[in-house]
């Protein structure tokens, strides 16, 4: 009697189980700032953080009033450059580049020209207005501004690990350098350094 | 009370036996396409096969290589990044899945890429971002080949070449990519691992160091001032004149791949003995490798009159094998307590009643099969010649030991690398 009554309970219990994994997806909205870290790769507040401290640190330093004064206060024009991945990771740097872009356009200390993808479709779009748009709408070719500075970089990772455990270095570099003259007027870096344990047991 | 036992046993039962075809039997029918060079329909098999959750870096590594063969590049990446993330989940210990395949069989573990495969992983996604010119995303999988290998040599490493702990040609293909982005201290080392796994693994592998991977050396040994590495070298190799770093810049490369054949097949062996003191059935299942029989042992390009011989530069038939004779004692172990911890089950459970004893008995036996899950698409062996090329079009004829086949034109620009491959599974 004593077995049935194990049998049956360990039935039921097995059905219990397979009833609450069968649960639905659960959604939590969180607030983009937050820190929210899964697998210890580069994610978003990376990228938010890096971005922030280097235009913040760009913006500060004497090459933006010595361009000013030498230029009767008219504004630098910027370009974004190639920024490498040399990272162990597959970032994606598209968001990164843009929310440099965004933090230095609207800081409003800089210009910002399009950078070569976008200009393609910016020059496609005036030859079409040169045959189609009226006289007093068209935008006229050879206008564009030429680019001061391009800002240029990398991500950089030493990764040391030892069994579950691993330390991930992120080193994120920028220059920014002239382009009448190639000289670097600014370089900026920024270090990200995170401790990665996984689980040594699972389900 | 009988009753429930039974109610029970039948639920055990049904659940039980979904697990025990074997997954090499599961898959003849990708397989025929397979060898008849057809991916398109070898992944429309594919996918319409049902796999259990545990075999799922199996499905996925194999439909990665399937979407590759059939040119789907992208495609092919997000599936490899898949079973990438997948089997660093699955590093981590179940004690679940242990105790299943201590009491059922192997295959009750969740399936996480042998460590040879988990480079291979790496080297097929590089190639494949190589393929879609990402020379940057075939960088970071250089890096993470690297990694890879790194934690491998720190579990197991003895040096030698009676463990897997090194890929010579996943070191050579990242040395290709640095070299390619002009990092030449980056490109020597790689090509220096190369060199030392050739050495370590020539008996096992049967190969030679690559007659291309010699040229490297040298020219990179000298690109970068190493006087005393490039004698040593030049003397080694005998070679007195080589194309410098520089005259190579104006040209463009052709690397290419014939991903040649397929790895052995991995085989259930069962043996099933009725013990004549209690009529009681014992079963014992272990995998085997079955190497299947290749038939390109030589491929040249013709390029005009020129004539390049390729060279065989990853030999993964051997590293199977390897991997599983070192497994096979572990295997067997465990094998044996399976089947002694199965017959006790049946001898406990026949004392109350016999009928079930013999349901039980019965049981053990259908469920013992052997684990033969594996990246059961991967070539045979892979062999490849670096072409270093003027600026140009070019008309490219591959010919095997029984065939021509033409690569069409393809395009050097200076200073690019042009990958082209082929996967030749005919048998």
């Amino acid at each position: 009697m004593n077995t049935m009554k194990q049998l049956r309970f360990g039935f039921i219990t097995l059905v219990l189980a397979a009833l609450v994994t069968g649960c639905g997806t659960s959604v939590k909205r969180v607030d983009v700032n937050e820190a929210i870290d899964l697998s210890g790769e580069w994610n978003d507040t990376d990228s938010r953080l890096v971005s922030e401290e280097m235009i913040r640190d760009v913006l500060s330093r004497s090459w933006l009033p010595n361009y000013r004064t030498a230029n009767g206060n008219a504004l630098p024009a910027v370009i974004v450059g190639e920024i490498r991945n040399k990272s162990h990771e597959h970032i994606n740097l598209q968001t990164f580049v843009s929310d440099m872009e965004r933090e230095l356009i609207n800081s409003g200390e800089v210009e910002f020209v399009a950078s070569k993808n976008e200009r393609g479709q910016i020059r496609a779009e005036r030859k079409d207005q040169d045959i189609h748009a009226s006289d007093t709408t068209r935008n006229e070719m050879g206008q564009e501004v030429g680019a001061d500075f391009m800002l240029q970089g990398s991500i950089n990772t030493i990764i040391d690990q030892e069994d579950k455990t691993a330390v991930k270095y992120y080193q994120v570099d920028l220059t920014l350098i002239s382009m009448a003259d190639n000289r670097k007027v600014w370089v900026g870096q920024k270090k990200i350094k995170k401790v990665v344990k996984k689980n040594a047991l699972r389900f | 009370m009988q009753r429930w036992i039974r109610t029970v046993g039948v639920i055990v039962a049904a659940s039980l036996l979904s697990a025990c075809a074997s997954y090499t039997a599961k898959q003849k029918g990708v397989e025929g396409h397979l060898l008849s060079n057809a991916p398109q329909p070898a992944l429309a098999a594919l996918e319409t096969q049902e796999h259990a959750e545990r075999d799922r870096v199996a499905y996925l590594l194999n439909k990665a290589m399937l979407l590759r063969m059939d040119q789907q590049y992208a495609a092919s990446n997000e599936v490899l990044e898949e079973s990438k993330v997948l089997i660093e989940q699955l590093e981590a210990l179940s004690l679940r899945e242990q105790a299943a395949a201590l009491t059922i069989n192997e295959g009750m573990r969740s399936y996480a890429g042998e460590d040879f495969e988990k480079v291979l992983l790496h080297l097929y996604k590089a190639l494949n971002y190589l393929q879609l010119g990402e020379l940057d995303a075939a960088r970071v999988e250089a890096l993470q080949t690297n990694q890879r290998l790194k934690q491998i040599a720190a579990e197991y490493d003895k040096g030698d070449s009676t463990v897997y702990a090194e890929d010579p040609f996943a070191r050579y293909l990242s040395g290709i990519i640095f070299e390619t982005l002009g990092e030449w201290s980056d490109a020597m080392i790689a090509y220096r691992k190369a060199y030392e796994g050739y050495q370590r693994y020539a008996s096992l592998l049967k190969l030679d160091v690559p007659d291309s991977l010699k040229h490297d050396l040298v020219r990179l040994s000298a690109h970068m001032g190493l006087d005393e590495e490039l004698a040593d070298y030049q003397k080694k190799f005998g070679i007195d004149t080589f194309a410098t770093t520089e005259q190579r810049q104006t040209h463009g490369e052709i690397v290419l791949l014939l991903h040649n054949g397929l790895v052995p097949q991995k085989l259930d062996q069962t043996a099933r003995i009725l013990n004549p003191a209690n009529g009681r059935l014992i079963s014992l299942s272990l995998p085997a490798y079955f190497s299947r029989s290749l038939h390109n042992h030589n491929a040249s390009v013709r390029i005009g009159q020129q004539r390049h011989t390729l060279e065989t530069v990853e030999d993964i038939d051997a590293f199977a094998r390897l991997t599983l004779n070192n497994q096979m004692p572990a295997l067997t172990a465990r094998a044996l307590s399976r089947a002694v911890a199965k017959d006790s089950m049946a001898r406990r459970s026949g004392n109350n009643d016999p009928l079930v004893g013999l349901l039980v008995n019965a049981l053990g036996a259908i469920t013992e099969v052997a684990d033969t899950r594996a990246w059961y698409t991967l070539p045979h062996n892979i062999m490849m010649t670096r072409l270093s090329l003027p600026p140009g079009q070019y008309h490219l004829q591959l010919s095997t030991g029984f065939s021509q086949i033409d690569l069409g034109q393809v395009e050097v620009k200076a200073g690019e690398l042009r990958l082209l491959e082929k996967h030749w599974l005919r048998q």
